[in-house]
């Protein structure tokens, strides 16, 4: 059979067809953690999905199991789920370069779930190899101090820092202005607020800072009392409408007593709260500056 | 020699660009199968895959519409409407609009917007002017209409949807007479102004509730208010002076306010549900009718 | 593995024929179907609200006179005379909620106190000394659980 130079051209493109399309299909997309791909739908906001494949088989047997932890980490941060957040930030490698970053995170998520004493174990057990860091650390471990309540550990732990990081500076006075106000905090009585508004109707809510629910406190009590008084005055003890109002202006009085008892306890709750609230943000603010979040 | 070279290098490539196109559309058909699956919320991960590794313009525009269609099994429709919004609608092929169009209609419905679903309704139609194409977005021009109260308009488009089906002409004129009993004023939901509710039960307690058809309620109303006004009345009227301020007026004030209130909120709701179960008939009689259409065109 | 070939060769010539076939895709049966199910879904009615000790295991207290009073008040009150009044709580739990789960957490005698201070609270003089930045922005309301109320220390 003659081979013709056409027919030469046509067997030798068939070949390579055929050889290029084998090789391709056998080089299918084999599964594996695709964190290119993982990387684009954490950055465009798709957090329960990153999640899923992150939580894959392909991605727990993955090599590059820091940056797969990392990831996890901020996922469950962003979803408020501190705890598995902070455990999945510390399995980050020592020798990995997310290493600092993840345990800096793991130890605000613990502070900020008010589990201060792992947070604070986790600072302590963060290896710094830079001086920014060390003073990072140090900021870190003053901010836990004040959320512990202890302010002499703080005011110890600020004079280590002498920073001239911007960052951290403008936090540690935000933090000496917050240990400032929570020293000159006096806290009150829940037992005096009760008497106050045992003598006057709405005075204990007063003395806790509640003007506002002292003025109703007074004025529904002192309506009812008025009330009970009219009809006291007017039918007698024994008539069924003064017991009736006795009761409900008793039950006002009670709860009138009651009320302002709490509200101090509420108010030094608010109080705490906002206290926490605030020196969570300037402990926040220097990590996200550091990290550039 | 160098001819075979030249030929041989275009066949490769020719060969490569086939095969790459074949196998990055790898993302999209592993999407597809896990679509057919069942697992929504898997596909519209790996149809987010092929958007992000896809190159073919089309394919990318279909990846975004079956992902908005995994969106709107798992209920999600804000997010269904917003992953159709990201693509430029103008410049895609007609039958790719169309399908982006009817999706956009249909979560736009499921979520109450109705200025969003008749806005897109319009787009649809100002590019398919007089064609056949339109008759998928009827049902629901339909149902929207039936919520902006436009019977007239409904109707017409009901008499255009069965005239262009492919039902026999008996059928056609059964559908026509079921379609005009349906807007048969005797049978269209009424409406119940809230404004004139307020207004009512503002003279008159609990007229308002009664005016939108809750009878026992607006009497209810009504016999409480007389009896607490009765009460500060007369607590007044015998030298009760704090009694009657304290007690009796001031809990009638807060069942007069209340009623007012109550007769507005009322009013809303039974428009509400006027609309909602006459609505529910006309879809009812449109899946009657699709059915009907399937069959005989079989 | 030929299956695979032959598929992919298949898509390859729909693909380069253009996408054609794609408003076919439209299921509406299907679409009529979610419609259906959503205009036909009944929305619960806010008023209605089950009495206190409904689910309550202890047929003592369920059976209590004093209980079943207070309960039974509470249950007229939201399921009659609540939807006549039609007041717009500040808070969240709204204050019949509040009270039933005040006298469920703490007993009848601190949840009636609790929920009467409660109701003082619940207007416009109290509604200045709130937080505007702890407000709900969907239901815009104030946070006030039972749980703050628990005990008096601090």
């Amino acid at each position: 059979m003659i081979v013709t130079d056409l027919t030469k051209k046509i067997l030798i493109s068939s070949v390579f067809f055929i050889l290029t399309l084998f090789l391709r299909v056998f080089s299918q997309i084999a599964p594996d953690c695709d964190l290119k791909f993982i990387n684009h739908l954490f950055k465009t906001g798709y957090i329960r999905e990153t999640l899923f494949l992150l939580d894959s088989e392909e991605c727990s047997s993955f090599q590059m199991n820091d940056s797969v932890n990392y990831l996890r980490g901020w996922c469950y941060s962003l979803l408020n789920r501190l705890e598995s957040s902070s455990e999945n930030f510390l399995k980050v490698a020592p020798a990995s370069s997310l290493y600092p970053e993840s345990h800096f995170y793991a130890a605000y998520n613990y502070a900020q779930e008010g589990n201060l004493i792992k947070a604070e174990g986790v600072l302590e057990g963060i290896e710094v190899c830079t001086q920014d860091h060390l003073l990072l650390k140090n900021h870190e471990l003053a901010g836990i101090k004040l959320l512990h309540g202890d302010l002499f550990s703080f005011n110890e732990r600020l004079s280590e820092i002498e920073s001239d990081l911007p960052e951290i500076r403008t936090s540690s006075i935000n933090l000496i202005n917050i240990s400032s106000e929570l020293s000159s905090h006096k806290s009150k009585s829940p037992l005096l607020a009760g008497l106050f508004s045992a003598v006057i109707p709405g005075s204990g809510k007063f003395y806790a800072g509640r003007k506002g629910e002292a003025v109703s406190a007074f004025l529904s009590t002192a309506g009812m009392g008025l009330v009970t008084w009219e009809n006291y005055r007017k039918n007698g003890l024994n008539d069924y409408r003064t017991i009736a109002f006795g009761a409900i202006f008793g039950l006002s009085y009670l709860a009138n007593i009651y009320g302002s008892a709490f509200s101090v306890t509420v108010s030094e709750n608010d109080f705490k709260e906002h206290v926490k609230t605030e020196v969570l943000f300037h402990m926040r603010i220097p990590l996200d500056s550091f990290f550039n979040k | 020699m160098l001819k075979l070279k030249y030929f041989s290098t275009c066949v490769f490539l020719l060969t490569l660009f086939s095969i790459n196109r074949i196998c990055a559309s790898d993302y999209f058909l592993n999407a597809l199968r896990i679509y057919t699956e069942g697992r929504f919320f898997e596909a519209s991960i790996e149809f987010e895959r092929a958007i992000y590794y896809e190159t073919d313009s089309n394919l990318i525009s279909v990846s975004k519409y079956y992902k908005s269609l995994c969106y709107k099994e798992l209920g999600e429709y804000d997010k269904a409407l917003e992953e159709l919004a990201k693509e430029n609608m103008e410049s895609l092929p007609d039958s790719i609009f169309l399908a982006f169009g009817y999706e956009k209609v249909l979560c736009s419905f499921m979520k109450e917007d109705l200025n969003q679903a008749l806005f897109n309704i319009d787009k649809v139609y100002q590019r398919f002017k007089d064609t056949l194409r339109i008759l998928e977005f009827l049902p629901l021009n339909i149902l929207c209409l039936n919520s902006c109260r436009e019977w007239n308009n409904a109707m017409i488009l009901w008499n255009y949807y069965i005239d262009n089906s492919r039902l026999n002409d008996s059928v056609k004129v059964n559908f026509r007479q079921e379609v005009n009993r349906l807007y048969d004023k005797k049978n269209l939901p009424g409406f119940y102004f809230p404004d004139k509710a307020e207004r009512l039960s503002t003279y008159l307690p609990g007229s308002g509730q009664i005016y939108c058809g809750a009878l026992p309620e607006g009497l209810f109303n009504l016999s409480i208010n007389g009896t607490l006004l009765y009460y500060a009345f007369s607590q007044l009227y015998n030298k009760f002076y704090f009694t009657g301020y304290f007690v009796g007026l001031k809990l009638f004030n807060k069942f007069y306010s209340g009623g007012i209130r109550r007769a507005r909120s009322l009013a809303l709701e039974k428009n509400e549900k006027g609309i909602k179960s006459f609505n529910f008939k006309n879809s009812t009689l449109m899946k009657r009718l699709y059915t009907e259409n399937v069959a005989s065109s079989h | 593995m030929k299956r695979s070939i032959t598929r992919r060769f298949v898509y390859l010539i729909v693909l380069s024929l253009g996408i054609k076939s794609f408003a076919q895709h439209i299921d509406f049966k299907t679409d009529l179907g979610i419609i259906n199910k959503k205009l036909s879904e009944k929305v619960p009615d806010p008023y209605k609200r089950p009495y206190i000790y409904k689910d309550e295991a202890l047929v003592l207290k369920k059976l209590n006179p004093v209980n079943f009073l207070f309960g039974g008040a509470l249950f007229v009150y939201q399921n009659i005379l609540s939807k006549q009044i039609s007041a717009g709580c500040l808070y969240t739990p709204g204050c019949s909620e509040f009270s039933k789960e005040a006298i469920r957490e703490y007993g009848l005698v601190k949840g009636i106190i609790l929920s009467d201070d409660r109701v003082h609270r619940c207007n416009s003089y109290a509604a200045g000394d709130l937080k505007k930045h702890k407000r709900d922005t969907i239901t815009n309301r104030y946070p006030d659980p039972v749980s703050r109320y628990k005990s008096l220390k601090r």
